[in-house]
């Protein structure tokens, strides 16, 4: 102590560190800090729990609970509803109240998750049923996969764990999908890791251990069948000599022909229209090849004992047996379990191979002639029902059958099936030409309805029979599709009786009895022949309505059933598949896929960047990127060429040559898409 | 058993350095959890809410000290380290330093506080024991005004004890014009938040100067009411930090328990929300 200090009385002793209280000099009783501060927690822990309270109660859950902004695509699609809806459109919980919490929700609510939810607006992307699996995979197929990968990439390394953290069998959409990131970060935007947190066997970098291929994008044969090598080698060096073969004449891109492409933004066109790219060529060749039409129906030729038994029979179908069942009728008649097992007994509907004589042949054709007469009878009294009835009896859906019945008469087929089952009089049958052009007149197809009647006034324009493509009717009976077939060796040779130019009188006035009955539909529709007692159809040319129904028809029958092997060997069928191979899938796929659009695809490809992009050869020296596509995809020269694009492989070290990390790199995602359709 | 007791340095860096550890370690969880398709969020968050009940707990020890937990010190070191730690967890988890929704932008800022607070109060944890140390005297808090009352009426009967001389007059009149409500009166909040000397200064000076017109024996009641005054400063100096001190503490155990309870709504609503 200084000098200078006082001593002061020591403070006094009548209280304890703690104490709520404390006594003032003047006996006075005062809060110690110890209690005012266990006042003031108290005041706040109450302050609190009543915010808390107050905030629960009072503000709207949307403004309460906000874990960050929605992602673009589903804030655009919220935008306009209620705060409620808004939540509970992905979170059930959303929809329940506060006291919801402690209770069950009902059995309505039981198992209803988030991922539910989301697959309300998704479900036409993504298959229900496998949602929840990895890549939308049926499990036996992914573990399948996974035996394949680990065979030839080996297991993973010991430290990794080899079950990933999600049960691969029930994924949850946000497990890889996070919302709440706000309306820049991208819903579908994965790592690497995280792609391979699945993956039994993980990859390293794209070069080095990504899966090589061979085939890729060929093996995917793609909607429309043309062979770019014959047509580069081939057949657009004679017909174009002057001309240099462009891959954008056909692909165009919208640098180049912006108006004919504009709904498909820079993509390159994956194929032309029939009209732009292949009709200038293939137009008349198709014309020929189509010309002898298909067969609905033939009435065999039966013995003259058998054909005693059925009545009235025609006299032209009685002889030694012949004739065949077009695919057609057999498809039709054969909706009667009774005669479906002899059906199965006639090799190919060739009713001539049938061993002659025989009880048991001759009773085929007895019930089989019965069959066809009741298939014309059925016709003529219900109409189109009949033939929709016997589809349906056989398990194929009516509707892509009936642009055939919408062209196809049933009092046609009853004046037919009256004129064929006539009894037989005592006068002279005409001749084959003259019974042909008779009920030729009768034919109400479109091309009788739109043209003149050919037999009562007889044409003096040979040019309204004769189409352009007349000149090339010898070589419809050719099924093939080269395109040599405009070759002009080809288009000369002997006369053919039924080439109308080779029958026509050098005047200009046609005689009727010379006309055969295709040439009288020769912008397509339905004839029939009474020579040979059968009833066919012409198409009118590319794209005709009627076989691209008959083709989704027989689509339906499985892969296995002969009928469907025998309607595709047809010369016509052939014509239209030889083209359109995807025809025959359910549903028919007639025209090419726009490229970018194929969700189906594990694999997802963008030409433009690649187009824009300089190689890195080319940039080494100096030279700029031209955007040829032949960079990529080379016409092989050699037989050993791919079964389909007959392009020289695409290889994997096309790829790594710009795919790696800092340059274009190696993500995932850039090519492949998850979701497996 | 032998108690190891290391170094207060030597105990801060090791401190620090397993907090940096496990900092790491959570980090990398984290990454792993997210590469592998996980719920980092869910492992972070519960990460988090552990950490709070923890440093909760400092405050419990504190109300059993019976209790063989180990001592208060280790406690706050561990509270310390733990806090830091729990912090840079807030990081990892939380997708803004800031929620987007009333609640969640509610509990970060009150986190926020917290972990300020926290810091702020680690802060004067390391500057005032020295502090106070090097100010005269322990009073305790709750007997502050014990000793400012006694210091002043000391100095009022030191200054009504003077005869009244012209000399002393002078004197009287200072210490009722300027002492007096010095002496009796608390210091301001202002004051309290940020001291000075300015104020004893000025007084001291003016008792100084007042000395030449005194009576040689009037001296040493002149240097009697300045070491009142001196130790008036003392003491509230004294005040000033123990307030700090102590208030410090309300806010800061306040703010954690409102911290925890809007942590449980929003681990209700996490996990109502989760699946």
């Amino acid at each position: 102590m200084r000098h200078d200090d006082r001593e002061l009385p020591p403070p006094p002793a009548n209280d304890r560190p703690g104490d709520r209280w404390v006594l003032e000099q003047d006996g006075r009783r005062r809060l110690s800090w110890t209690g005012r501060r266990q006042r003031l927690t108290s005041a706040c822990l109450l302050f609190a729990i009543s915010g808390v309270a107050l905030m629960l109660l009072v503000t709207p859950a949307t403004t309460l609970f906000q874990p960050g902004d929605l992602s673009s695509p589903h804030a655009q699609i919220l935008a306009g509803a209620s705060a409620e809806q808004r939540c509970g459109a992905c979170h059930q919980s959303a929809t329940t109240s506060l006291t919801d919490w402690f209770r069950s929700g009902g059995s309505g609510h039981q198992g209803i998750s988030s991922s539910e939810r989301c697959m309300k607006c998704h479900h036409t992307t993504i298959p229900l049923g496998l949602a929840g699996t990895a890549h939308n995979l049926p499990i036996a197929v992914r573990d399948r996969l996974t035996k394949l990968a680990i065979s030839e990439r080996g297991r993973p390394a010991e430290w990794r764990p080899a079950v990933a953290m999600v049960d691969q069998n029930h994924l949850r959409c946000a497990t890889c999908h996070q919302e709440h990131h706000g309306p820049t970060t991208s819903l579908t935007q994965l790592s690497n890791a995280q792609c391979q947190a699945c993956h039994a066997a993980p990859f390293g970098s794209f070069a080095e251990s990504h899966p090589t291929w061979d085939q890729w994008p060929y093996h995917r044969s793609g909607n429309i069948g043309f062979d770019h090598r014959t047509h580069h080698d081939q057949h657009f060096p004679r017909h174009h000599p002057a001309e240099a073969f462009d891959c954008r004449t056909c692909h165009a891109n919208v640098r180049d022909h912006s108006t004919a492409i504009s709904d498909l933004g820079s993509e390159p066109q994956r194929s032309p229209s029939y009209e732009v790219g292949c009709a200038s060529c293939h137009e008349e060749t198709l014309r020929a090849q189509v010309v002898d039409g298909i067969t609905l129906l033939q009435l065999p030729t039966l013995p003259e004992s058998v054909a005693d038994q059925f009545g009235p029979w025609p006299p032209t179908a009685i002889g030694f047996t012949d004739g065949s069942l077009s695919p057609l009728v057999e498809l039709l008649i054969r909706s009667d379990p009774t005669i479906a097992p002899l059906l199965r007994q006639i090799p190919n509907g060739d009713l001539a191979q049938l061993p002659r004589g025989t009880s048991r042949s001759n009773h085929t054709l007895g019930r089989i002639a019965t069959s066809l007469r009741e298939l014309m009878d059925d016709i003529a009294d219900r109409g189109h029902r009949a033939i929709e009835d016997r589809l349906t009896r056989q398990g194929l859906a009516p509707p892509p059958f009936r642009p055939v019945l919408q062209g196809l008469p049933p009092q046609w087929i009853e004046a037919t099936a009256k004129d064929w089952f006539q009894p037989v009089s005592d006068t002279p049958s005409p001749s084959p030409h003259e019974a042909d052009q008779h009920h030729a007149d009768q034919l109400p197809s479109r091309s009788t309805l739109a043209n003149s009647r050919p037999s009562t006034e007889p044409t003096t324009d040979s040019s309204e029979l004769l189409p352009e493509g007349s000149l090339l009717l010898d070589i419809g009976h050719d099924s093939g599709v080269d395109d040599a077939l405009l070759d002009e060796g080809r288009l000369s040779g002997p006369a053919d009786p039924l080439d109308p130019l080779a029958a026509a009188p050098a005047t200009s006035a046609v005689d009727k009895t010379s006309v055969v009955p295709s040439e009288l539909v020769n912008l397509g529709g339905w004839y029939r022949r009474d020579t040979v007692c059968d009833i066919r159809y012409r198409p009118a040319g590319h794209a005709d309505p009627v076989l691209k129904a008959m083709i989704e028809t027989f689509a339906q029958l499985s892969e296995g059933d002969p009928l469907k092997e025998r309607f595709h060997a047809n010369p016509v069928v052939q014509v239209c598949m030889n083209c359109h191979p995807a025809a025959d899938a359910i549903p028919a796929r007639w025209t090419s896929q726009r490229n970018g659009e194929t969700l189906d695809r594990f694999t997802v490809f963008s030409h433009q960047p690649h187009l824009s992009v300089t190689p890195p050869e080319q940039h080494a020296s100096g030279q700029q990127n031209s955007g040829q596509c032949n960079r990529c995809h080379q016409i092989a020269s050699t037989e050993g060429g791919n079964a389909v694009g007959q392009f020289a492989p695409l290889g994997k070290d096309n790829c790594a040559a710009c795919h790696v990390r800092g340059a274009a790199g190696e993500q995932c995602t850039t090519c492949h898409r998850y979701h497996i359709r | 058993m032998a108690t190891i007791r290391l170094p207060l340095k030597t105990r801060r860096w090791v401190g620090l350095t397993v907090t940096v550890f496990a900092v790491t370690v959570i980090a990398a969880i984290t990454s792993t959890l997210s590469d592998r398709l996980g719920s980092p969020s869910l492992f972070t968050g519960w990460t988090l809410f552990s950490c709070l009940i923890l440093l909760m707990l400092l405050g419990v020890r504190r109300r059993l000290p019976f209790w063989p937990l180990g001592s208060v010190s280790t406690w706050t070191q561990v509270h310390l380290h733990l806090g830091l730690f729990t912090a840079a967890v807030y990081l990892l988890h939380a997708p803004a330093i800031i929620g987007g929704g009333k609640l969640e932008s509610t509990l970060s800022i009150v986190f926020l506080l917290v972990t300020v607070s926290g810091f702020y109060g680690w802060f004067i944890s390391r500057t005032f024991p020295a502090q106070l140390t090097a100010v005269p005297g322990e009073p305790r808090f709750d007997r502050m005004n014990w000793h400012r009352s006694q210091l002043a009426s000391t100095a009022s009967e030191l200054a009504n004890g003077l005869p009244d001389t012209s000399g002393d007059q002078v004197l009287k009149s200072f210490y009722h014009e300027s002492l007096a409500a010095f002496f009796s009166q608390a210091p301001s909040l202002g004051w309290v938040l940020a001291p000075g000397r300015t104020r004893c200064d000025r007084l001291l000076g003016d008792l100084k100067s007042m000395e030449r017109y005194l009576p040689a024996d009037r001296r040493e009641t002149v240097e009697q009411l300045a070491a009142l005054i001196r130790r008036r400063h003392d003491l509230d100096r004294q005040f000033s930090m123990q307030w700090k001190l102590r208030s410090w503490v309300v806010i800061h155990s306040c703010l954690s328990l409102a911290l925890l309870l809007a942590a449980v709504v929003h681990v209700a609503i996490a996990l109502r929300f989760s699946h």
